[in-house]
């Protein structure tokens, strides 16, 4: 529904009362899935310049240059509310919409990652939106033949009734065949082809701009059905008709569907289209016009094509046996004008279906919570090894193969580092690799938006450069309240501070995104409201191969040293939250010059071969990390707190379990071990030895505690199965 | 010599294994459903594994009605070699080329994963030098789970069809190491002269060192070195 102030921009604008067509159109295209009204107005503050951009945030996929005359495109988006009520098929065609949003520009997809996000395992809910959520992604993914190499998963009953699905595509393309969404010829034609359109979706836009209630289950139908084979079969027309340069514009039909697409190309091309809605091929018969124009059935491309190529286009998708239809044409009057049978049913000008939203008030307030922040009295526990113990049970924490080993890893034959690793490693043919991370850090978030936004982009740097990689762009999924509340717009702004702040400190350009509003729902008048959710998608690039680092310990013996200096704060850390039920409590401040002395710490050791093996330290702080870098090559290690650097003496438990950022673990040779000293002394690092590398495959802290490390692996392989395998 | 490489609809891995021929410089070429009668023109087949039709009847089995899976008939009986990997053991097993069926994983998931298979001794050509040794392979499927009466599994047995068990790092075959409940392990077999092979791994997968393993390499060699026999 319009707002009357929207309503009233439209009879001002167009001197008329709207249509149903037309209302249909700009309630799609106005809502603020589509028209980003109440987000974009702080997109401003976010670094989008880079020498290397090609193509920065507005089309489907971003796209940066990586040199040899290639492009990597990247496009993050969420399916939250579908999947909340049709988890399957809300997946399976989040999966799909980057995809086609990747194949838009024209790139072959390379690679999918996956952020997903549940209320805790314990409920029978939440376990069923997990199994289901997977199997969709698993459903879709494998049939369209792209690896899924990594993502993260969360559990929190922050998200118990609004789960999160974001999904990340990774394309590659040549330079000279890009496509863009653009129309800019009047009298190309455009070419509808893929599925048939039917009733599925329709107004999914606005069903995803509300928050979700007792009642959403009556939206099913707003909700998309999936089909992979057909979407297997358009990315493999697609690439031939890229491959061949048969395209003026190429658009995916998303959200908002045909009005989305025609409206946008057109809007950016300066120019007008004509559409006949009766030669939509359609699924089902009596379905209106305005429901074929804002329709969102899936696998669906919008084709901008001159009229000289329209037979090689059509003898192409006709060899793949695709439905295509040629609906319109691209005009030069600046109007989206649409007829059935030769009567008018809309007529809009572009402009004002793209941007004519009103941007409404929003009010940011401080929410209560916030400050209140009471400090923990330490210590917590005496029993620090059954906290160790009991720590690798979290499933945040745990082994996730429960869910990568659903997903199809290796097909394209490129997957160098899959799920598991800090980061996915994606070998191209010109022997360099790229890295890919997809993570956020909610709780962090949740108690300090601003600090926590750029500590968690940090974290997913941190991943990159603990595989060897250099940074190059980010991709955003912005996922929040409902930003008509006060409180939950407050946490919006400051989190899209903090992330713009990262974005300028570290020179990393933001290339896309995506805005998910009304995560928050009322059940039995109780109003539940997510964990304010940044998810973060980043690539980087590894020059060569000898840069490629591991994340295991390689060789007893060696010695471990902490990167970084460590600070006690233990707010936002798994340890409070899942051994002591605390999400409060200061975060550690994002520290620009900290966290940069501690890369170039790492990038300058690995450029001279110094680094045997390297893993960030963040979820479950020091302690998780290293027992995490022993399971690989079933070795032990021992630690000495003392060694940790840190600027005051902390307490055993924020020793092992802060999650403070800007700190690494790597792993270096006797030999190699003066030579590494002096690099981090010349760089002014804060480092310590803090321990070795020990055949005896136990963990050894200080002279008081003695862990098995096979008891701890049994504890984190099982964190998620124990829940899901009856 | 030329070897085809079939691509149907939904497929996805024909382009996969056109990079490990190539590697190993040998002519191929991707043959399409409605290109069949071209069929006669190879000397060798493998049928690429994927999602043929979207696997949505049952795997492998709408291909397995398509006119090129016919033409094959011949081209079996002529003693040219055939390769079904995953979705292309299923068509073969769909289309009877191959006894057995290929049913849901017991865990009724997806399941893609590293593996060890023990290779049985064969009268497979596509398997010389490597009898008994363990290869180390991604699998990726969520019908993989083998099945057949328990005579035929005798009748496989005896005639050594049964190519390829999933074992331990051990080679000690076992049901810990059965990653789909397959009776018997099964991740491969041969048919009777042992110029068809169908097998649930990827070798295709396993044939660079940027992988992690080579081991899949030599089925490809041991064809092509046949084909120059």
């Amino acid at each position: 529904m319009l707002t009357p102030e929207e309503y009233g921009k439209v009879l001002m604008t167009i001197g008329r009362e709207p249509n149903k067509a037309e209302l249909a159109i700009l309630e799609a295209m106005w809502s603020e899935h589509c028209s980003y009204k109440s987000s974009k107005r702080w997109f401003h503050l976010f670094n989008i310049k880079a020498p290397y951009l090609f193509l920065g945030i507005g089309e489907g996929a971003g796209l940066v240059d990586i040199g040899d005359g290639l492009l990597i495109g990247l496009g993050l988006e969420s399916h939250n509310h579908p999947s909340a009520i049709s988890p399957f098929d809300g997946a399976a065609t989040g999966v799909g919409g980057i995809i086609r949003d990747i194949l838009s520009q024209g790139c072959k997809p390379i690679a999918l990652l996956d952020s997903i996000r549940f209320g805790d395992l314990d409920s029978h809910h939440s376990r069923n939106l997990f199994e289901n959520v997977v199997r969709g992604i698993s459903f879709y993914g494998n049939c369209c033949g792209i690896p899924t190499v990594g993502g993260e998963v969360e559990f929190s009953t922050a998200y118990e009734s609004n789960c999160l699905v974001n999904v990340m595509c990774v394309g590659l393309i040549e330079k000279e065949k890009v496509v863009r969404s653009i129309a800019s010829k009047p009298g190309s034609f455009l070419i509808l082809y893929g599925a048939r359109t039917g009733k599925d979706g329709i107004h999914g836009v606005s069903f995803a701009s509300k928050d979700l209630s007792d009642k959403s289950d009556k939206d099913r139908p707003a909700v998309q059905i999936g089909d992979p084979l057909m979407e297997k079969v358009v990315i493999d027309a697609t690439l031939e008709l890229v491959e061949e340069g048969l395209l003026d514009g190429l658009q995916d039909l998303g959200g908002g569907g045909l009005s989305c697409a025609v409206s946008e190309m057109t809007e950016k091309g300066n120019t007008g289209a004509i559409i006949r809605v009766e030669d939509v091929p359609l699924r089902e018969k009596e379905m209106e016009s305005w429901e074929i124009l804002v329709s969102e059935s899936q696998e669906r491309m919008l084709a901008v094509v001159s009229p000289n190529n329209v037979d090689r286009v059509q003898y192409i998708l006709d060899r793949f046996d695709l439905l295509h239809a040629i609906i319109g044409e691209v005009t030069d009057n600046s109007h989206f004008i649409t007829y059935y049978n030769g009567n008018k049913v809309s007529d809009l000008p572009v402009d004002l279906v793209v941007n004519g939203c009103p941007e409404p008030e929003r009010k940011s307030v401080k929410p209560d919570y916030i400050g209140k922040n009471s400090k923990i009295n330490l210590p917590l526990s005496e029993n620090i090894s059954s906290e160790i113990s009991k720590l690798l049970t979290s499933p945040n924490i745990g082994d996730k193969s429960w869910v990568y080993q659903q997903y199809d890893q290796h097909v394209q034959t490129q997957t160098v580092k899959g799920a598991g690793s800090d980061a996915a490693v994606i070998r191209l043919d010109n022997g360099k690799h790229i890295a890919l991370s997809l993570d956020c850090n909610s709780f962090m978030v949740y108690i300090d938006p601003f600090n926590g936004t750029a500590n968690s982009a940090a974290e997913v740097m941190r991943n990159l450069i603990t595989m060897g990689a250099t940074p190059y762009a980010l991709v955003d999924c912005l996922n929040y309240g409902n930003p008509e509340q006060p409180d939950s717009y407050w946490q919006f702004v400051e989190s899209v501070k903090g992330l713009g702040q990262f974005s300028h400190d570290f020179q990393i350009p933001i290339i896309g995104g995506n805005v998910s509003f009304y995560n928050e729902s009322v059940h039995n008048e109780k109003r539940e409201r997510i964990n304010p959710t940044p998810t973060i998608g980043m690539l980087g690039i590894i020059e060569n191969e000898s840069l490629l680092l591991q994340n295991s310990f390689q060789k007893t013996g060696n010695h471990i040293i902490v990167i970084g200096s460590t600070e006690g704060l233990l707010g936002g850390s798994e340890y409070l939250r899942y051994n002591h039920g605390i999400v409060t409590g200061p975060i550690p401040k994002y520290d620009f010059k900290k966290e940069n002395n501690s890369i170039e710490a790492i990038i300058n050791l690995n450029k001279i071969n110094l680094i045997e093996s390297c893993h960030d330290i963040s979820n479950g702080g020091l302690v998780v990390s290293s027992i995490e870098m022993t399971f690989q090559n079933k070795l032990g290690v021992k630690l000495t707190t003392s060694s940790i650097p840190s600027k005051t003496k902390l307490s055993m438990e924020e020793y092992l379990f802060t999650e403070s950022p800007a700190r690494y673990l790597i792993e270096v040779s006797s030999e190699n071990l003066c030579e590494t000293e002096k690099v981090l002394q010349e760089l002014k690092t804060d480092y310590g030895i803090v321990g070795i590398v020990t055949e005896k495959t136990r963990i050894e802290i200080n002279d008081s505690i003695s862990l098995c490390i096979q008891e701890l692996y049994d504890n984190w392989r099982n964190a998620i199965p124990k829940f899901m395998e009856e | 010599m030329k070897i085809g490489i079939t691509k149907f609809p939904g497929t996805n891995n024909e382009q996969d294994v056109t990079r490990v021929l190539n590697c190993l410089n040998v002519e191929n070429e991707l043959l399409y459903p409605r290109d069949y009668r071209k069929l006669k023109d190879f000397d060798a087949l493998i049928l690429a594994g994927g999602f043929s039709y979207g696997d949505y009847l049952r795997a492998g089995v709408v291909a397995a009605r398509t006119s090129l899976i016919d033409e094959l008939h011949d081209f079996i009986i002529s003693e040219k070699f055939v390769l079904g990997i995953c979705n292309g053991f299923q068509m073969l097993c769909e289309a009877n080329y191959l006894p057995g069926v290929l049913t849901t994983n017991t865990s009724t998931r997806f399941i893609s994963k590293w593996v060890n298979i023990k290779v049985n001794k064969t009268n497979s050509p596509l398997l010389k030098g490597l009898e008994s040794k363990v290869l180390r392979i991604p699998i990726a499927h969520y019908e993989g789970n083998y099945y057949n009466t328990e005579a035929s599994i005798k009748q496989l047995k005896d005639n050594s069809q049964i190519a390829f068990q999933y074992c331990n790092e051990k080679k000690v075959v076992e049901s810990m190491s059965n990653p789909n409940g397959s009776i018997a392990n099964i991740a491969g077999i041969v048919n009777d002269k042992g110029n068809v092979l169908g097998m649930m791994p990827h070798p295709e997968r396993s044939s660079f060192h940027y992988l992690g393993s080579i081991d899949g390499r030599s089925i490809f060699e041991n064809l092509i070195e046949e084909l120059k026999c």
